[in-house]
């Protein structure tokens, strides 16, 4: 109650102030009205007219004097007189266009990159996920199969738990073009358990993910708005999705991203709890999971570790003991940006760092400013401005300044937010990024600090000279030495946090640098790829869907511009890793013998053109031939990593191993070269190649063609020859195999960009800073120099002497950076692929140019210095 | 006869007592606890109400009734006179009530022990 009547009266005071003009008009008109009344009464008493308007002024007594107390009465004197400093600090400001330009666009340099990545980073590690109680969802990693889900949804006291799948294409076919969306399959009960409803009709109900279950399938909402323009009668139709006619139940609400991706329809998965094989074959996706309010975490991971041996012991196969050792439950915000968080907490460093360096360039510039203006400040204080008041309407000025640097930047962090967002990579986007209140007051608040941060010095510095003013000391004689150490400091500090940010951008680009020198092992000039996903209903047996890639790879290779056609089922860096266990032959089996499980992190069926088209070198036997189809003896090519893990004694050719619940035996005909697969660092991968005749692919198939062409030039050829064979087909992706490998790059370019970028601005205002500070103390020291000279000092000693004084500054502040750059290495782990956090090359790069920038930008204060004119200089100002 | 001679006297002159420092504001409420009226108006109705005992001085009256106003007690309002003319009032907000329950309160005590020093109890013998 009592706060409420103070926040009223707060507010009455702020009309006070602000509407002032208003204020003094109704008070007028008030004041008048009473001395007509007054002037009415005494015309009523029989006075003339003049005579009652006479007496009603005299009896009214002092006009302005009521008016003045008034107007005492009406309004706070405190914000008065910070309208008045908020006044005289615009003029200023105006006055000096050109220091007001500079501090401005220094802080908004500073706020800009601030307020851009602190949206990135609100959106993507802060703000929790868009669903309800959602610190309580996790995600249940290393199980994941349909069984395992079933079972943990039939037994668990402690959470409920549905899957979501991986990101999946789709066919629509039926009406106009065909089209390939974006999809994934859900669990029926997946939306409940986020607490998404649909934004029209409903979502799936329970039994609706059972085999034998009417088909139905869910919209999302950009999808409908694109493909049936907001239609509501949309859920009176079907789609039919893989050649299969679905009712659409629902659409989802907009902006709906994770843990979906972004699909464009979901679909049910489909689980036959009666049939072992598909249940404990067949993954259904994420495990996804809501704790209930009474477990924990722990509780919860204890439950399902207890589930581990019945599950186990389920499998319709033997399965490795140490299956479901690595069950974790991960909150389900860390498991989907995880891998983001420290790119952009370096990030964050960073822009942080480009911050401190605007506020100490904006706070010499100030600090020289002040000196310029203690003719100003001594005449105030002779006026009977208090040392307060002084202190105060430097505070002012700077939070002016910030204020408008503030506005500057955010305009500056619109434009950064849109390039950022095109480069940060899509998995990481969890919700809306964009700089809303939450982010402007965030700015705000660090606009205040940097305020303080930039006035506070020189504010101090102009009340200590009023005091000094205040007791007879100003003037010419107070030139004390202390200034020149606090603009020492402030660039040491800058060119130290300068020295850091380059360091860490030194680094991440040089590992940057080797990341895009390292070489894949295979061809990616004048190879374009693109993936072609056959409607798969079409070809029901493995016969049919062999014959269409053979189809395909004819097609293809008769186009003029293709000189060499190859097939596989999992090109590099397609985005569709898949590795497999394997059995060898006349070893003790894995499941019995409790030894690990031999491992290929890839395998993949390839055409026979593969290994030519990409130029992988053979290195023992033979590649695939036309000859190695069905029928004939299962052959493998295995890369000479996965040869010398399992077959050290280079005994590989002519081995032959098997895979779990098959029982085809295939037998190594070939060893090729390593070829990068998922990724430039990191361990090499093994990789199992099969003959793509013998080992059907049921999915979408990657198409390698040699040309000279450009991809954008055979786009329309390759669909029309690719729709010759069958017009439902799809083609994506259609672009240089080398972009494809870039693409797996993404995110250490993101970093690596922008982290040039903030070094990059952090030397220009080092550079700037040391030029502001140097030229300051020459300008101050003029009547020094002008001594010197006139006592024999030579131009060149003069010159010397200011370069020695910044090449100190430069050495401390270097120096200091440069132990600072040591300990923040560890920031810099993940990011430096292979270069280490002390690499000397760096660091001595980031040293000497920063030395070289700090003592450029000192000579044409040192020139200047060698130039002043002894008796000019000695004649004083 | 000039027409000086034949007016009536103004409360003024006719020396009707100065309202005492603190007590405008006591006044003020009182007045407006009939119902909201402009500064005019409240002088009247205080000289009026005292017999023309008591005057306001303008000078302090607005000062006093924006003080009032800030201090969350009044509250005023544009409006339209008897007369047609625009003039402001001024009302009692709730916490304007209840502060005149206790100035009112103090008054009485303050008036009663003044009243009873200048009857001379029996130690105050004159």
């Amino acid at each position: 109650m009592r706060t409420l009547r103070r926040l009223r009266e707060l507010a009455r005071r702020l009309r006070g102030t602000l509407g002032r003009r208003r204020l003094e008009k109704e008070m007028d008109e008030e004041l008048r009205f009473h001395l007509e009344r007054l002037a009415e009464r005494n015309l009523r008493a029989g006075m003339s007219p003049a005579e009652a308007r006479r007496r009603a002024r005299l009896t009214f007594g002092n006009l302005e004097g009521t008016r003045e107390r008034g107007r005492d009465e009406q309004r706070s004197r405190h914000l008065e007189m910070l309208a008045q400093d908020v006044r005289y600090a615009l003029r200023l400001l105006r006055r000096s266009p050109v220091f007001t330009a500079a501090a401005v666009l220094t802080l908004a340099l500073g706020i800009g990159p601030s307020t851009a990545v602190f949206s990135v980073v609100d959106g993507v590690l802060l703000r929790p996920l868009p669903y309800p109680e959602s610190e309580r969802l996790v995600a249940i990693e290393a199980l994941g199969y349909k069984g395992e889900l079933l079972h943990i949804q039939e037994h668990a006291r402690t959470l409920r738990t549905e899957a979501v799948g991986w990101p999946e294409s789709f066919d629509l076919t039926g009406q106009g073009d065909p089209e390939r969306v974006e999809g994934v399959r859900v669990t029926a009960g997946a939306f409940h358990l986020l607490g998404v409803a649909a934004a029209l009709g409903r979502t799936f109900a329970a039994g609706e993910d059972r085999a034998g279950a009417e088909p139905v399938v869910l919209l999302a909402h950009d999808f409908w708005v694109r493909r049936f323009g907001r239609d509501r009668a949309v859920l009176e139709r079907t789609l039919t999705v893989d050649g299969m006619e679905r009712r659409v139940l629902g659409v989802l609400p907009p902006g709906l991203h994770h843990p979906f991706a972004a699909p464009e329809v979901v679909l049910p998965v489909a689980m036959n709890p009666a049939d072992a094989i598909e249940i404990w074959s067949q993954t259904a996706g994420t495990l996804v999971a809501r704790l209930h309010h009474e477990s924990s975490v722990q509780s919860a991971t204890r439950e399902l570790a207890s589930f581990l041996p019945a599950m186990r012991a389920s499998f319709p196969w033997d399965m490795p003991p140490d299956h479901g050792s690595g069950l974790t439950l991960t909150p389900l915000q860390e498991f989907m940006v995880g891998d983001a968080r420290p790119g952009l907490l370096l990030l964050g460093a960073a822009v942080a760092m480009v911050l401190l360096i605007a506020c100490v360039n904006v706070a010499s510039l100030l600090l020289a400013r002040g000196a310029a203006r203690r003719e100003e400040a001594a005449l105030r204080a002779s006026l009977g401005a208090t040392p307060a008041r002084v202190l105060r309407q430097h505070l002012t000025e700077a939070l002016v300044l910030a204020g408008l640097g503030a506005v500057a930047g955010v305009a500056l962090a619109r434009g950064l937010l849109a390039l950022l967002l095109v480069w940060l990579p899509a998995e990481v986007r969890v919700g809306a990024i964009g700089i809303d209140a939450r982010v402007l007051g965030v700015t705000a608040l660090a606009s205040v600090a940097a305020a303080v941060a930039i006035g506070v010095l020189p504010a101090l510095k102009a009340r200590a000279f009023a005091l000094r003013a205040a007791v007879g000391a100003g003037g010419r004689g107070a030139t004390g030495s202390g200034r020149g150490r606090a603009g020492g400091l402030l660039v040491a500090t800058e060119l130290a946090a300068a020295t850091v940010l380059l360091l860490s951008a030194g680094l991440v680009l040089k590992g940057f640098a080797g990341l895009l020198a390292t070489d894949p092992g295979f061809r990616t000039e004048g190879v374009v790829a693109a993936t072609v996903s056959p409607p798969l209903y079409r070809y029901p047996s493995d016969a049919a869907l062999r014959a269409l890639h053979a189809d395909l790879i004819e097609a293809v290779a008769a186009l003029p511009a293709a000189e060499a056609v190859a097939l596989t089922d999992r090109a590099p860096f397609s985005g569709r890793p898949g590795g497999s266990v394997f059995v060898i032959e006349g070893r003790p089996h894995p499941a019995s013998s409790g030894g690990g499980w031999p491992w290929a992190d890839l395998r993949g069926g390839v055409s026979p053109a593969y290994f030519d088209l990409l130029e992988i070198p053979l290195v023992a036997g033979r590649t695939f031939s036309a000859a190695d189809g069905a029928g004939t003896e299962r052959v493998a090519v295995v890369s000479r990593q996965l040869a010398a893990n399992y077959w050290p004694d280079g005994d590989a050719l002519g081995a032959r191993f098997t895979f779990p619940g098959d029982t085809a035996v295939t037998e190594v005909v070939g060893i090729v070269e390593d070829v990068r697969w998922e990724d430039l660092t990191g361990p090499t991968p093994g990789a199992l190649y099969l003959s793509m005749a013998q080992w059907v692919s049921r999915g979408p198939v990657d198409l390698l063609v040699a040309t000279d062409a450009a991809p954008a030039a055979l786009r329309a050829p390759l669909r029309a020859a690719i729709h010759r064979v069958d017009d439902a087909t799809t083609l994506a992706g259609v672009a240089p195999l080398g972009s494809w490998v870039g693409a797996s790059i993404r995110e250490p370019r993101f970093t690596a960009l922008l982290l040039g970028a903030f070094a990059a601005v952090a030397l220009l205002l080092g550079a700037v800073g040391v030029y502001g500070v140097m030229a300051q103390a020459v300008g101050q020291r003029r009547r020094e120099f002008g001594v010197r000279m006139a006592l024999g000092a030579s131009h060149a000693g003069v010159t010397g002497m200011v370069l020695r004084e910044a090449g100190a500054l430069a050495v401390a502040g270097v120096g200091m950076g440069t132990l600072a750059g040591l300990a923040a290495g560890r920031l810099l782990a993940g990011h430096l692929h292979g270069v280490a956090a002390t690499d000397p090359m760096v660091f001595a790069a980031v040293a000497g140019s920063l030395g070289a920038v700090a003592l450029t930008a000192a000579w044409l204060p040192a020139r200047r210095a060698a130039r002043v004119e002894p008796v000019l200089a000695l004649r004083g100002e | 006869m000039s027409p000086t001679s034949r007016r009536h006297p103004t409360p003024e002159e006719a020396r009707g007592g100065e309202v005492i420092k603190g007590t405008l504001d006591l006044l003020i409420l009182r007045t407006l606890h009939v119902g909201p009226m402009h500064g005019w108006g409240i002088t009247e109705l205080i000289e009026s109400g005292s017999d023309n005992l008591l005057s306001v001085n303008q000078g302090s009256l607005y000062p006093a009734l924006y003080r009032l106003v800030r201090k969350g007690l009044l509250r005023s309002k544009w409006r339209q006179t008897e007369n047609n003319r625009r003039a402001r009032y001024y009302e009692l907000t709730a916490a304007g009530r209840e502060a005149l329950g206790h100035e009112r309160a103090t008054w009485e005590r303050l008036s009663r022990g003044v009243n009873l020093v200048l009857a001379g109890g029996p130690e105050c013998e004159l």
